[in-house]
Parts: structure tokens; C-alpha cells; sequence
């Protein structure tokens, strides 16, 4: 079976979103991003901050360290790092990106 | 034999990229080319490590793919030597 | 289950995956880079369709849900589920972030891979068939008659509302 999955991974996957959620409410991060999503750069709870949650632990955990206390502060580093670190290392774009004569 | 049909693609493309005359229809057929390298990398070394591997030199190539792309509008057409 | 009919099936799928996403995602409505503009204009010299060659471009010129496919089921295939998935949908955001580009088309992509993948397994469609299956799907967009994939792409995009304005 290709698919790895014990109680204790799935728990941990779970609290590692639910505390990037927590802290993304604590540091102020919006909700969701701006309309129409589909074109918006803004950092919300809903968009960067899961995914980083969901790849960080996921990275963590084929490293070898798990448990729930690691998925935990996994969430909580994602959400920190979406909040202060995610715009200085991928800036939003600011040349326009079409119409040049 | 999956290794086999993706080497197969790999090179046909290649092949059309060569004989095509229109410089954007080159770029589709070398981003094919590209699924097809990274596919092939993750074929033959069969380990997370060549996951990375494989990822990297797709998002790289599509970087440089960007900019080659943004550089062929802005040169209107091929500049004769004389 | 046959490894030839594994791969048909698992190439529909995948298509069916980042066509749908991608144009929802807006990739036909407008080129996200200029790069993708140029593209897209070339195959509509040619014959295609604008909506449908602003699609190619943006595959050209972005990691778009085709990249979040293929990225997502080699990281199925090598690492496992569901860490594989997870991990292919972070490293295709930052890919994206360095390509001027949101990221939500390639997130979703790898994430909705990574399901389809894990109840294929169940009917015998084992990951590897996705990475060429996939493959496949991308070749019939970008590598065999561009005009013509545009204008079936051009129609997928007005059925879906998210055809382009510009000329």
C-alpha cells in the first residue's frame, strides 16, 4: 500500500493546520484573500499559510521527527513565517506583467 | 517500459523543436520536453531525493522558459548580419 | 490491471484534472506574464484560438495545475501519500511565487492529484502510470497541433465562463 497513514500522522497533519489557523488569527492574517481570488497575491490564512503548514510537517515527518508536539510547532512556525518571512523572500510582483508597448 | 515511453516522447519532441520554423511554437514543444525530463528523473532514480531533483529542474526550466519568452517580444524579428 | 490501459486512464484523468482547474483558475482569461502573451498571439497567427494559446503560454511560463499534476504524482510515486502531495504543493508554490504568479492554480493541482491518485491505487493504478500518464496529456496540448488544442481549449474556456476579453 502506497499510502502511509496512522492515527497518530493524520492527527498530527490536522493539529498542524488547526495551530497555523490559531496563531494565523493571533498575528492578524486575513481570512481569505482578496476578490476575485483567483488573481490575488494577498497572504491569507487560507491560502499560503495551509499550504506551508501541510508541506513543512510533511517534510519534518519523512525526516524522521514525529509526533503531535512536532505538528504543532510545525503549525505555528508556518503561520510566523507566512506572517513576517513569506514577503521578503517571494515579493509580490510590481512590474506590469502585460500591455508593453 | 514507462522509462521507454517517456525517452521516446523526450526525443520526438526534441525532433519538433528542431523543425519547427516559429520561434513561440518552439517554447510549447521544449516545455513538453521539459514534463518529459523531469518525468524520466523521477523514473530512474526512484527516491525522495530524486523528487527534489526532479521538481527543481522543472520549476528552473520554467523559469528560464519565462524569460526567454519575455525576450522574444521584445525583438521584433531575427537581425540579419550583413 | 493492464499497464497500457493503466496509463490510457490515468491520462484522461490527469487532463481532465489540470485542463479543468487551470481554466478555472483563469489561465485562458488573460497571459499572467508577458511571455505567455507572445505565445499566445503566435498560435493565434497560426490558426488557433486566442483564449486557447493564452492557456499554452501560461503553461510555458508558469507552474500552472499541468506542473501541480505531474510534480504532485512524482512525489506520490517517490515519497508516498499524503506527504508526497503536500510536499509537490509547497515547492510548486514557491516555484510559482518566482513566476509572477499567485500559486493557487498549482497548489490545487498537486493537492487534487494527490487524491485521485490515492483512490486509483485502489483499482490497481499504481502512481508511476500518472507520471506518464500525465506525460501524455501534456503532449496532446503542447507538443502535437497547437491551433488545434487551442481551439478546443478556447471552447472548454467560454463553457466555463473564463473566456479572454483582450484580441
Amino acid at each position: 500500500m502506497i499510502i502511509h497513514v496512522n492515527i497518530v500522522t493524520v492527527l498530527s497533519y490536522i493539529l498542524a493546520v488547526l495551530s497555523a489557523i490559531i496563531v494565523g488569527f493571533i498575528v492578524k492574517l486575513p481570512l481569505l484573500p482578496e476578490r476575485p481570488i483567483r488573481y490575488s497575491f494577498t497572504i491569507s490564512i487560507i491560502f499560503p499559510t495551509t499550504v506551508i503548514a501541510l508541506g513543512l510537517s510533511a517534510m519534518v515527518f519523512e525526516l524522521g521527527w514525529g509526533g503531535i508536539m512536532v505538528g504543532v510547532i510545525t503549525g505555528i512556525l508556518s503561520a510566523l513565517i507566512s506572517k513576517y518571512l513569506l514577503e521578503k523572500i517571494l515579493p509580490e510582483p510590481t512590474e506590469p506583467v502585460e500591455g508593453e508597448s | 517500459m514507462l522509462i521507454e515511453i517517456t525517452g521516446i516522447i523526450i526525443v520526438l519532441m526534441a525532433l519538433r523543436a528542431l523543425i519547427a520554423r516559429d520561434r513561440s511554437e518552439r517554447m510549447l514543444y521544449l516545455n513538453a520536453l521539459s514534463f518529459g525530463m523531469s518525468a524520466l528523473i523521477a523514473l530512474y532514480i526512484q527516491s525522495p531525493f530524486g523528487a527534489i531533483i526532479a521538481i527543481t529542474s522543472f520549476v528552473t526550466s520554467t523559469i528560464s522558459s519565462n524569460a526567454i519568452a519575455y525576450s522574444m517580444g521584445r525583438t521584433p524579428e531575427e537581425i540579419l548580419i550583413k | 490491471m493492464n499497464e497500457i490501459i493503466g496509463i490510457i486512464i490515468a491520462a484522461v484523468l490527469s487532463w481532465a484534472n489540470f485542463v479543468l482547474i487551470d481554466t478555472w483558475m483563469g489561465l485562458p482569461e488573460k497571459p499572467g506574464v508577458k511571455g505567455a502573451d507572445v505565445i499566445g498571439r503566435g498560435v493565434k497567427k497560426r490558426g488557433g484560438d486566442l483564449s486557447g494559446g493564452f492557456f499554452q503560454g501560461n503553461i510555458v511560463c508558469s507552474p500552472d495545475a499541468s506542473a501541480g499534476t505531474i510534480l504532485g504524482a512524482i512525489s506520490c510515486y517517490t515519497i508516498g501519500i499524503p506527504a508526497g502531495g503536500f510536499i509537490a504543493a509547497l515547492l510548486v508554490f514557491i516555484g510559482n511565487r518566482l513566476c509572477a504568479d499567485p500559486g493557487y492554480a498549482g497548489t490545487s493541482g498537486a493537492l487534487s492529484i494527490m487524491v485521485i491518485i490515492a483512490l486509483a491505487s485502489f483499482i490497481g493504478i499504481p502512481p508511476e502510470q500518472f507520471i506518464v500518464g500525465m506525460l501524455l496529456a501534456i503532449v496532446t496540448i503542447q507538443g502535437i497541433d497547437h491551433p488545434r488544442a487551442s481551439r478546443l481549449l478556447g471552447k472548454i474556456a467560454k463553457r466555463m465562463g473564463r473566456y479572454t476579453e483582450l484580441t
